[in-house]
């Protein structure tokens, strides 16, 4: 592990540029589409939706009296079920259109078109294939270890030394596959940003950009983590005193045997009010800017380090 | 690069420099805005510290009566106040990291570039956020480093089980299990020993490159480690003979005169008495004398921790392993 030269990933991103909130108005517009879109769905599930809402103050009525709680009709979820599968698809598609107008930016400089940026255009697809590739790469893990596991107990089964030599790869294999996990995890993360920059899509080229890099990039990735676990501690600390101190005698009341309707009264009582309310939103406010703001920062750490690549040649620019 | 030149970091801290006394002043403003700290706490919480020990105590009275059918649970869930403290509790632990950072910061960067500045060397500036983001690091390897034993004894039970003769019937099994848990365990800790030495200097090796730079450490302790490994086991060899002197005198100076009263029958015949006695400033003025001096007895073991550290990145720099970031 030889000293690297510094990438300067980790603010990347937020560097000042020719213009400015560029990629405040995306993730704006990014939000307002995924808001859309959940309000649509939640709007066409309503009647399962209104189900599973009776069904959980139910079961918080049921709970406090000791007696075990019956799960929800079968229907209710069979009804929720292709919602929420649709979801998952829109959603990425979504999150990849987000993205490409961000890497777009920060890679070609180009702002603009389609809604603030977001676009369904080729940058779009690219990356959306690129996380196709990650779920693919992702299930092979999972098979490969199902595979691994299954071949050591046919192993272990013979007995004698073979078993002592299970037990020792068993034990040993989880720290490779997480080791395994993290390098691929780094080697890989500059795909999306690789794939705008060259307007190709590229996922093992992304190797490219990552290889003489490696630690530095890690390190970048380590710094927006952490980052976003302190400030995240801190807001999460700030918000828990009014919450916990609103929320102590509902669970005062949860623990004390109250009926249903009557800790609905109290949850009611507690969070139902001007200030609680102003509270609740502002935390969800917060949450959502700082869940953006690592988003981006991820985001400028991949796209610094495909800069990087194309400044030393490693690879192309499209 | 030149030749390896030999470490000698036990003591490095403690090394003649130009000017005295700056480790000391930064030990102690450190110490006294500490004491501040803890007093803001309580005077901020004293309403929920008071709430707490009320509660406790109608938890225990409730445990000694039996309990109301009813409401078995009833007066489980802590007052409100109480409720609260967990987010004020999170929000001093950020401040109390961070003025630690702020100490070892101020210490590294004047064993290592010999600098000082702020209030008698404690600044929030980019060298002790990079301290700061060192320790979240350290606290996300070592939550890994559970993971990963934890997953490790697991797959040794489970490399054991996987032949379907890790039955209380078959004693070959259970004693390859119980040599599997022990070598699993004993691997466990050397790879732990091994790479906490290798990555010590993480928080030196930032303030040395000016920039946030914990892999680099891994550079830096290279070829170094059985130096390093040395430094510290001695380090904490002597905390540990310093621990147990201290324990000693406070047996001696305490336990001898209290050991003659009572053997004397003169001893406290009821609580107040005994109360009454640890009040006497003859039993508490040394109490608190040893108090301070363990206190001291801490920094300097610290400080001796941050000088280890302080070499080896100083010795990188000077061998050109690692280079200092621009000023």
């Amino acid at each position: 592990m030889s000293e690297q030269p510094p990438l300067d990933a980790t603010f990347f991103a937020f560097k000042r540029r020719e213009r400015r909130f560029v990629l405040t108005s995306v993730a704006i517009a990014y939000y307002l589409l995924l808001l859309l879109i959940g309000v649509v769905l939640v709007a066409l599930s309503w009647n399962a939706w209104n189900g599973l809402i009776s069904w959980y103050l139910g079961v918080l009525g049921v709970l406090s009296s000791g007696v075990a709680p019956s799960p929800p009709d079968q229907e209710i979820v069979l009804a929720l079920a292709p919602y929420s599968l649709a979801f998952v698809p829109i959603s990425l598609l979504l999150f990849a259109a987000f993205e490409a107008a961000c890497l777009r930016w920060l890679l070609r400089g180009e702002a603009g078109g389609g809604f603030f940026g977001m676009k369904l255009d080729a940058d779009t697809w690219r990356v959306l294939g690129v996380y196709g590739l990650w779920i693919v790469c992702f299930v092979l893990l999972i098979l490969s270890l199902t595979v691994f596991y299954g071949a050591l107990m046919a192993f272990s089964s013979l007995g004698g030394a073979a078993r002592v030599v299970a037990m020792l790869c068993g034990a040993l294999a989880p720290i490779g596959f997480l080791a395994l996990l993290i390098w691929g995890a780094v080697s890989f993360a500059p795909a999306a940003a690789t794939s705008i920059g060259r307007r190709k899509f590229t996922f093992i080229s992304a190797r490219k950009v990552s290889k003489p890099r490696y630690w530095p990039l890690l390190t970048a990735f380590l710094l927006v983590i952490v980052g976003y676990v302190i400030v995240a501690s801190i807001i999460s600390a700030i918000f828990q005193i009014p919450i916990n101190n609103a929320m102590a005698p509902v669970m005062a009341a949860m623990m004390s045997g109250n009926d249903g309707p009557h800790l609905m009264a109290l949850v009611q009582e507690a969070f139902f009010t001007p200030t609680m309310l102003a509270i609740l939103a502002a935390n969800m406010l917060v949450s959502f800017v700082l869940a953006t703001v690592y988003y981006i920062a991820t985001f400028g750490v991949n796209a610094r380090a495909f800069e990087a690549a194309a400044e030393a040649g490693d690879v192309e620019r499209g | 690069m030149s030749e390896r030149q030999a470490l000698n970091a036990t003591f490095f801290a403690f090394k003649k420099r130009e000017r005295g006394g700056v480790l000391w002043g930064a030990s102690i403003v450190y110490a006294v805005l500490m004491l501040v700290g803890f007093g803001v706490f309580g005077w901020l919480n004293w309403q929920a510290f008071a709430d707490y020990a009320a509660w406790t105590m109608t938890i225990s009275q409730q445990a000694a009566g039996a309990a109301d059918p009813n409401n078995p649970l009833g007066g489980v869930m802590p007052p409100s106040s109480v409720m609260s403290l967990m987010g004020s509790y999170s929000l001093f632990m950020i401040v109390f990291y961070l003025l630690l950072a702020s100490y070892e910061a101020a210490c590294l960067r004047w064993m290592i570039r010999g600098e000082t500045k702020g209030f008698f060397g404690l600044a929030l500036d980019g060298d002790t956020l990079r301290v700061y983001f060192t320790y979240w690091v350290w606290f996300f390897l070592l939550i890994a480093a559970y993971f990963i034993l934890a997953i490790g004894v697991f797959g040794v039970i489970a490399g054991t089980a996987a032949g379907g003769q890790a039955t209380a019937n078959d004693p070959s099994a259970m004693a390859s299990l119980g040599i599997g848990v022990i070598v699993a365990v004993f691997a466990a800790l050397l790879l732990l020993t091994f790479f906490a030495v290798r990555f010590a200097p993480a928080a030196a090796t930032s303030i040395a490159k000016r920039r946030f730079a914990f892999f680099d450490a891994w550079t830096v302790t290279k070829g170094r480690f059985w130096a390093l490994l040395g430094a510290f086991l001695l380090l904490w060899l002597m905390y540990f003979v310093g621990i147990c002197i201290f324990y000693g005198v406070v047996v001696f100076a305490l336990g001898a005169n209290m050991w003659t009263q009572m053997a004397s029958g003169a001893g406290p015949a009821t609580e107040q008495e005994a109360l009454a006695m640890f009040s006497s400033p003859s039993v508490w003025a040394p109490i608190a004398v040893l108090y301070v001096l363990m206190i001291v007895g801490g920094f300097v073991f610290y400080i001796a921790l941050f000088g280890i550290n302080a070499r080896a990145a100083q010795a990188a720099l000077e061998e050109g392993k690692i280079t200092a970031g621009p000023a």
